[in-house]
């Protein structure tokens, strides 16, 4: 399950190339992402399937700061011939801080039937009742919003 | 198995071409200006031509979507004209012509649920009515060629403002060789309560269409648009090259609905835009069936506060289709909301891809944006993509989207051959199920023929 990362080739630079070869691999990523204050990040993540009966779970959180910059592209890719495979990539995006910036493509090339692929992005604010909520508690509006990006991006073990 | 495709395309026929014009083969400068003389032009729009000639010439065929090398753009007719003038009653019509509508069904579908209709056969409009107390209220329906003699102003001031001449290669070949096509004018707070519909025909063989639509909705009105096309079947490849331009003014809305049915040696590349303002909304319904390869993606820009854009799009890829069809939307108001919904189905080594575009420029706040694509494959040969780009900068932006490839759900369809359903007409029931949010947006008679269709084209295609 850890053979697989996201590297870091250069600063601002995100990249996970997942090929599955052996049938009835499974794998599943997740990579989360604080963006402070005016950073960018390009993320890059291409799956391919090559071996039949496997399954992969690519999952990015990311967290923007004030004018952070996010550019993320994925790719799904199952080939001809290669049977029963699920694959599912996933990318969700809180705002914390404004003027910020998301340019999201993910893209799903299924070359057979016998699969189940999907993809989603969410992009979007802390919601106003979670942050109500923690304010009616005492909480600071900062501290609130932080409380809710730390739990975002927290990996449930 | 039975490939039933080509059999059951039952608008494949063809009349024999008895024409008044045929422009020569190819396009340069000397056809340019011979359509723009038999149409007795104003000197703006042969210049508005000549340009888009220039523009077409230095643009490149694009580098993604479906494969164009196939087009020889040497080896199309630019310009037919079938008849002399545009007539009010089908008896007019040449025999020929009134026996393809006839057999196509539109002058029944006209007398059932229709506001107004018009007819174009190879580059002309040569049909067209309207009823009357509309025309009393100031309703214009007319085609291209008509609105621009009678309100040159008002194609002029909108004429290649949405779409311009230099968006894109096929933009600009349509900009060039334009012909038929309708203009719609629907003044302040008139509701037009049944569609208007258009039918477009090709007939001759390596025939190029390129009509030209410009839809005008003024405060507070309401239209609902309907488009159907087909072809015979040929051997030859002929071209569809249209440009749609929407304007939906504060509080308007417009439903543009197309069921593309070509048949399937037709290059289907088209160009749609609506610029939405305050509190309008545009919605595009597409549906496409037929043709060799679609490249299109109505695109909504949300200009105005408030104003809202909906996009529904089914494709139905069968053996040796691409479907490239998707929607764009641009929020550039604050407030605006858009939804697209696609849902497509390859079969029999049909490719199908969703491209979408979702942009929030930097200045919009609090937009809504949903996407959801769905895609049935069907069986081992046939491929589906998804290449949706979102572009979001605006402050409190609501981006959400979804996409979905599979097969069929083998457990709903236990589930029915248990109870007794043979497996082929459970197939076809799962698929029409899967489709039927955006098919029910379509007109009865069109639902209708799409169930049958789907049926048609899923017998004997099982697994």
């Amino acid at each position: 399950m850890t053979k697989y990362k996201f590297t870091n080739p250069k600063k601002g630079e995100k990249k996970l190339n997942l090929e599955l070869k052996e049938s009835e691999e499974a794998v599943s990523v997740v990579e989360t992402i604080v963006l402070k204050k005016n950073e960018m990040l390009n993320v890059d993540a291409t799956v391919v399937h090559k071996a039949k009966n496997s399954l992969a779970k690519v999952l990015v959180k990311a967290v923007l700061y004030d004018n952070a910059e996010l550019v993320f592209r994925g790719n799904v890719k199952v080939e001809r011939n290669v049977k029963n495979c699920d694959s599912n990539l996933s990318l969700k995006v809180l705002l914390v801080g404004r003027g910020c910036k998301v340019i999201a493509s993910p893209a799903l090339e299924i070359e057979n039937n016998d699969v189940k692929c999907s993809h989603s992005v969410s992009i979007s604010k802390p919601s106003e009742k979670e942050t109500f909520y923690l304010m009616s508690r005492g909480l600071s509006k900062v501290f609130a919003t932080n409380l809710i990006a730390q739990g975002f991006v927290r990996v449930e073990p | 198995m039975v490939n039933l495709n080509l059999d059951n395309y039952k608008y494949g026929f063809s009349y024999p071409e008895e024409y008044v014009f045929k422009s020569k083969k190819g396009l340069n400068e000397d056809i340019v200006r011979e359509i723009s003389a038999i149409k007795d032009e104003p000197l703006w729009m042969r210049k508005f031509r000549l340009n888009a000639l220039d523009v077409f010439k230095s643009l490149p065929l694009p580098n993604w979507g479906g494969d164009l090398s196939g087009i020889n753009f040497d080896n199309i007719y630019y310009y037919l004209k079938p008849a002399r003038t545009q007539v009010k009653k089908w008896e007019d019509l040449p025999k020929d012509i009134k026996k393809t509508y006839d057999r196509i069904g539109i002058p029944e579908a006209e007398q059932k649920y229709l506001a107004g209709v018009k007819a174009q056969y190879e580059s002309e409009i040569v049909y067209g009515s309207l009823l009357s107390d509309l025309e009393k209220k100031g309703v214009i329906f007319l085609s291209m060629d008509e609105g621009l003699k009678k309100y040159p102003e008002l194609v002029k001031e909108y004429l290649g403002k949405a779409v311009p001449s230099t968006d894109n290669k096929f933009a600009a070949l349509n900009s060039c060789v334009w012909s038929g096509g309708s203009f719609i004018y629907i003044p302040k707070n008139v509701k037009v309560a049944l569609p208007l519909q258009v039918y477009f025909r090709i007939n001759a063989k390596n025939m190029g269409q390129f009509e030209r639509t410009l839809i005008i909705a003024d405060e507070g009105s309401f239209v609902s648009y309907l488009e159907g096309c087909t072809a015979p079947i040929y051997s030859t490849d002929s071209l569809h090259s249209a440009v749609v331009e929407i304007f939906v003014k504060k509080n308007a809305r417009v439903r543009y609905t197309t069921v593309q049915n070509w048949s399937k040696n037709v290059y289907n590349l088209v160009t749609k835009r609506a610029f939405v303002y305050q509190d309008g909304v545009m919605e595009w319904v597409d549906g496409n069936l037929g043709s060799k390869i679609t490249m299109k993606y109505p695109a909504v820009y949300l200009l105005g506060e408030g104003a809202k854009g909906i996009i529904l799009s089914m494709v139905f890829a069968g053996k040796n289709q691409h479907q490239d069809a998707g929607g764009k939307v641009v929020h550039l108001a604050n407030n605006t909301s858009s939804q697209i919904i696609s849902k497509s189905i390859s079969k029999n080594g049909g490719r199908s891809s969703f491209r979408g575009l979702v942009k929030i420029a930097e200045t919009s706040e609090n937009c809504k944006s949903n996407v959801v694509c769905d895609a049935l494959i069907l069986d081992k040969n046939s491929r589906s993509d998804t290449y949706p780009l979102m572009d979001i900068k605006g402050e409190n932006p609501q981006i959400s989207h979804e996409a979905l490839v599979g097969r069929i759900n083998e457990e709903q369809l236990f589930y029915l051959t248990s109870r007794g359903i043979p497996k082929q007409e459970a197939v076809s029931m799962l698929v029409n199920g899967f489709i039927e949010p955006i098919a029910k947006e379509f007109p009865m008679e069109y639902a209708m023929e799409l169930n049958s269709l789907i049926s048609l084209e899923m017998e004997g295609g099982v697994g």
